[in-house]
């Protein structure tokens, strides 16, 4: 009875949100009151939902596996910081020139799903990531190899510059709320619906008149989009990139985040973000074993509940493990009731 | 001889034997992504470890014996993992068992990062060093063996996979998973032995390429999964000699680019090649067409 209140309590739009206004003050507050190692956490947290939020729209959605998806954060880091440092273009262009940049690249990377299958792309984006590796650290003339690009100008929309680090922390702030609104639209949308449809059974949406290679290319884009929009802000926020934030190990990160959050849900992405950019804050001893602390949750999700914390229903098995403990205990349940009748 | 014409052939020599250790990797891997038609991502951490293991075991054991056991080990490992990790979630949605595997291929590589640490390890040469000179043509040794071992895998696993009974019914499985079971074909043996042959050959094609290079890192484990798979995709899925060409395909477009490009944007090369040809022909070079049925 208790639980079922507590179920109730929850599901209420009332309740839900009472606490999204909770958080949305609790973030505004949240500078003037903590320390810069708080806000500066809470700012990667902000760039970094940008990023599972994108990979969201491709992998919980569209079920795409991207597994490349720092490498594309990266394009848009590498766009923004040639074109603010190389050519002194103001950064507002910078930043729109570093998303459309990155969904052209994520188009072309995304245009062998019109005669492939899907799980092919995982095997796309995986040797994208590292060919841009591979170029990022050769082609000195322009990316200055492995020394990386330092003195990138702040964060400047309009000739107003957002130089202090409050400044930095709302500008952080409201392009990802922004950003979480549009996304959650578009997911909502007809064509969210569509890509859901993709994604649990593509003939299925064939023949209900979607077309699944042009739905799965433009999810592709939006989700590029904004990892572009993401590495404009890296760029800005921290002034020097180099190529090892943007490897494979960060790709499977961010996709991480979006299994723990859930995939299928776009504030799922969030919380999954929220977890994987404080954990390795909070237990510094253990960073060595980051990887392997992402692959065991990967692992004991996947066996225990596909569907993560909020996730979509599409993702859970119907004999997984978790599912075959309640048909136990339901069995249970019903020959106790049996021995009493 | 024409000095640019021994320059093509030597590279065409190289190139031979880099394909034909993929071709060596790819093998196991094909016979493994056929069955389920699931991406295997533990594949490539799985033959680093193995190879890792035999590098150990060599400080201890006479090589034969260190290599036998640890290609022995990662076909243990290997049955383990489609155990725990694969046949859980088997039905479940098709990204789930891929995820899965992922996340198994993280702990390997950690654990590895934790055994060996994250430094690059010299392996031992174990190939013949010499070379024969032909008309200014240097043969070497290694090369020849090497294509000699993978060449002998292919022609003896396929030889498995069509006139034993073992083999017949992992085609069986292939065809459909569901119909084999009812058929009274052991699937839960035959799928853990399949994946237990992967990572044995996984391994011998590992040690190949360790000591060929002489060097073994923990990086070329998921690079490993990549060319495996991509070897695998453009043979075609479904047949071990389709992996071998694709293998040789891929080890032939890197050795080129890098011969008469840059070295640094071989494997770019080597990638575009494969999606030039996939987009030609999406099933593979040898792969049958799958038609989907509702």
């Amino acid at each position: 009875m208790k639980k079922a209140a507590l179920k109730d309590f929850f599901s209420k739009k009332s309740t839900r949100i009472f606490l999204l206004a909770i958080l949305f003050a609790g973030l505004t507050v949240a500078p003037f009151v903590t320390n810069t190692l708080t806000k500066r956490i809470i700012s990667t947290i902000f760039i970094y939902s940008l990023l599972s939020m994108g990979n969201m729209v491709i992998g919980g959605f569209t079920g795409m596996l991207n597994l490349g998806h720092a490498a594309f954060w990266g394009v848009g880091a590498y766009i923004t910081a040639i074109l603010m440092t190389g050519y002194n273009v103001p950064f507002s262009a910078a930043f729109l020139a570093a998303g459309i940049g990155t969904a052209l690249v994520g188009l072309v990377v995304s245009i062998p799903c019109l005669r492939l299958s899907t799980d092919f792309l995982s095997l796309i984006t995986i040797a994208f990531s590292y060919i841009f590796l591979a170029v990022v650290r050769n082609w000195m003339s322009v990316t200055k190899g492995p020394q990386g690009i330092p003195g990138i100008s702040c964060i400047n929309f309009f000739g107003v510059d957002f130089s202090s680090a409050n400044a930095v922390y709302f500008v952080l702030f409201a392009v990802a709320v922004v950003s979480f609104i549009v996304i959650s639209n578009i997911t909502k949308s007809k064509f969210g619906l569509a890509m859901q449809a993709v994604r649990d059974d593509e003939l299925g949406a064939r023949s209900a008149g979607i077309k699944p290679a042009q739905v799965k290319i433009l999810s592709f884009v939006i989700g590029t989009f904004f990892a572009g929009l993401a590495g404009a802000l890296y760029a800005a926020y921290i002034g020097y990139i180099g190529p090892n934030t943007f490897t494979f190990d960060t790709s499977t990160t961010i996709f991480q985040m979006c299994i723990l959050g859930g995939l299928g849900s776009i504030p799922g992405a969030v919380v999954g973000t929220v977890f994987f950019v404080v954990m390795p804050e909070t237990i510094r001893t253990l960073a060595v074993y980051r990887v392997g602390v992402g692959g065991v949750i990967m692992l004991l999700l996947m066996l225990f509940r596909p569907q993560g914390i909020m996730g979509s229903r599409a993702f859970a098995t119907k004999d997984g493990i978790q599912e075959r403990i309640k048909n136990k205990l339901i069995a249970r349940k019903v020959a106790n009731v049996q021995k009493h009748v | 001889m024409n000095p640019d014409l021994i320059y093509f052939f030597q590279t065409l020599l190289n190139g031979l034997a880099v394909g034909s250790m993929y071709s060596m990797i790819a093998v196991g891997y094909s016979m493994v992504y056929c069955l389920l038609n699931r991406v295997n991502f533990a594949h490539g951490d799985l033959y680093v470890f193995g190879t890792f293991i035999s590098f150990s075991m060599m400080q201890i054991f006479p090589i034969p014996a260190a290599i036998l056991f640890a290609c022995l080990l990662a076909g243990l490992i290997g049955m383990t993992i489609e155990r725990t990790v694969y046949r859980p979630v088997r039905d479940a949605f098709r990204l789930v068992p891929m995820i899965s595997a992922l996340g198994a291929a993280l702990v390997l590589r950690t654990i590895a990062q934790i055994v060996w640490g994250t430094e690059a390890l010299a392996f031992p040469s174990l190939l013949p060093g010499g070379y024969l000179e032909i008309a200014g043509l240097k043969l070497f040794y290694k090369n020849f063996v090497i294509i000699g071992i993978s060449l002998f895998i292919v022609i003896g696993l396929t030889c498995f996979m069509r006139y034993t009974k073992l083999g017949r019914a992992t085609q069986c499985i292939v065809e459909s998973l569901s119909t084999a079971s009812l058929m009274g074909i052991p699937i839960n043996r035959i799928i853990p032995l399949i994946y237990a042959l992967g990572g044995f050959f996984g391994v011998v094609g590992g040690v190949a390429y360790s000591s060929y290079y002489g060097v073994v890192s923990m990086d070329m484990g998921i690079w490993g999964t990549i060319k495996a798979w991509a070897a695998v995709i453009l043979g075609g899925v479904g047949t071990t000699y389709g992996a071998f060409i694709g293998g040789l395909i891929l080890g032939l477009a890197e050795t080129f680019a890098s011969g008469y490009l840059s070295s640094a944007y071989k494997e770019a090369v080597g990638y575009i090649v494969i999606i030039a040809i996939l987009m030609l022909k999406p099933t593979g070079l040898l792969g049958k067409k799958r038609i989907e049925k509702v």
